[in-house]
């Protein structure tokens, strides 16, 4: 196997979008840097590789920000939706017997938080890829929360739905997401709560100012970085 | 955006024009008086940031059809604003004795 082929295949560990844009040229570079080397063999490749390995992690860390946003997202909502069980619970009086929480304010109100969390989550994540994060990251970072919450909240009512007398041990996933959330009674409850839920975090997130293009955290050492 | 120090090296190496990917990375090595030297994955790695935020373009290939990269406008303003910050620190660093005092 020749040098090329070999760092042709390690080109393999970058995403291929980033592959198939400057993977020639990278292959070209190499092939003039091989040329031109100057140190041995063991020094020359122990930087190749040491350059491949950094560049191609962060490349792939980069590509994963949308998803460390949306989670963050997700684990900020359901957790506000639990404290604010929490507080209902704790200050609970009888006069608010048989009242209900609507699905339409209840999901704007989530959604306020969910679309702030995404905003600073990409705020912070997304630094140096000012676009990505206002085009993509910025729709998926919200649906992918919305989506988890509306599966599981479906999952539970669907299993409470088989047999509605007696308790049924609902997966700890289930409890972990769910609880807080003020399942509506119908499906048409849940679907508007949801729809509000997303419309509200997209409007929040658009209405957000553009995030700035600032520094990596990480800076470029000698060699590799 | 404040540039790493791959990215301000290949901003200062496109201030004498466009170059292709071998060029910037043998003038980043002479730039920096060869305490750097950047390999093919971190010197595209920096080039795809800089083109995402404009601070660099693609030029028209050279005669050996490799693609060249040129400076933009606001890469050039990023970089003076970049040196201006570095000769600041230098300034401070000397007035505490960190540097010796220029004569």
């Amino acid at each position: 196997m020749t040098a090329e082929r070999i760092y042709a295949a390690l080109l393999r560990m970058y995403p291929a979008p980033f592959r198939e844009e400057y993977g020639g040229e990278m292959l070209s570079v190499f092939r003039d840097l091989r040329a031109s080397r100057r140190s041995t063999p063991v020094r020359f490749w122990s930087f190749v590789l040491r350059d491949v390995f950094t560049s191609a992690a962060r490349e792939r860390l980069e590509g994963t920000r949308w998803l460390a946003a949306a989670l963050f997202g997700l684990a900020a909502t359901v957790a506000t939706a639990r404290l604010a069980t929490f507080v209902y619970r704790y200050f609970y009086h009888p006069y608010f017997e048989d009242t209900a929480i609507r699905p339409l304010p209840y999901g704007l109100l989530l959604g306020i938080v969910l679309g702030l969390s995404v905003a600073g989550a990409q705020w912070v994540l997304f630094p140096a890829a000012e676009r990505r994060a206002g085009r993509w990251a910025l729709v998926s970072a919200v649906t992918l929360p919305v989506a988890i919450l509306f599966c599981s909240t479906a999952v539970e009512q669907a299993l409470d739905g088989l047999n509605p007398v007696v308790h049924i041990h609902h997966p700890l996933a289930l409890d972990l997401l769910v609880v807080g959330f003020g399942r509506p009674g119908d499906w048409s409850g849940i679907a508007a709560q949801f729809f509000a839920m997303a419309a509200s975090a997209l409007v929040i997130r658009l209405a957000m100012p553009d995030l700035k293009v600032r520094r990596y955290s990480w800076d470029s050492g000698r060699h590799a970085d | 955006m404040t540039p790493t120090r791959a990215e301000f090296h290949v901003l200062l190496a496109l201030l004498d024009g466009p170059r292709h990917g071998y060029g910037l990375m043998q003038d980043v090595e002479e730039l920096s008086g060869g305490e750097l030297t950047i390999g093919p994955g971190t010197l595209y790695t920096a080039i795809k940031r800089l083109r995402a935020s404009r601070l660099i373009s693609e030029t028209d290939a050279d005669a050996g059809r490799r693609r060249c990269y040129k400076l933009t406008r606001k890469g050039k303003s990023i970089v003076e604003e970049e040196a201006r910050r570095l000769q600041e620190l230098v300034r401070a660093a000397r007035k505490r004795g960190l540097l010796p005092s220029q004569s």
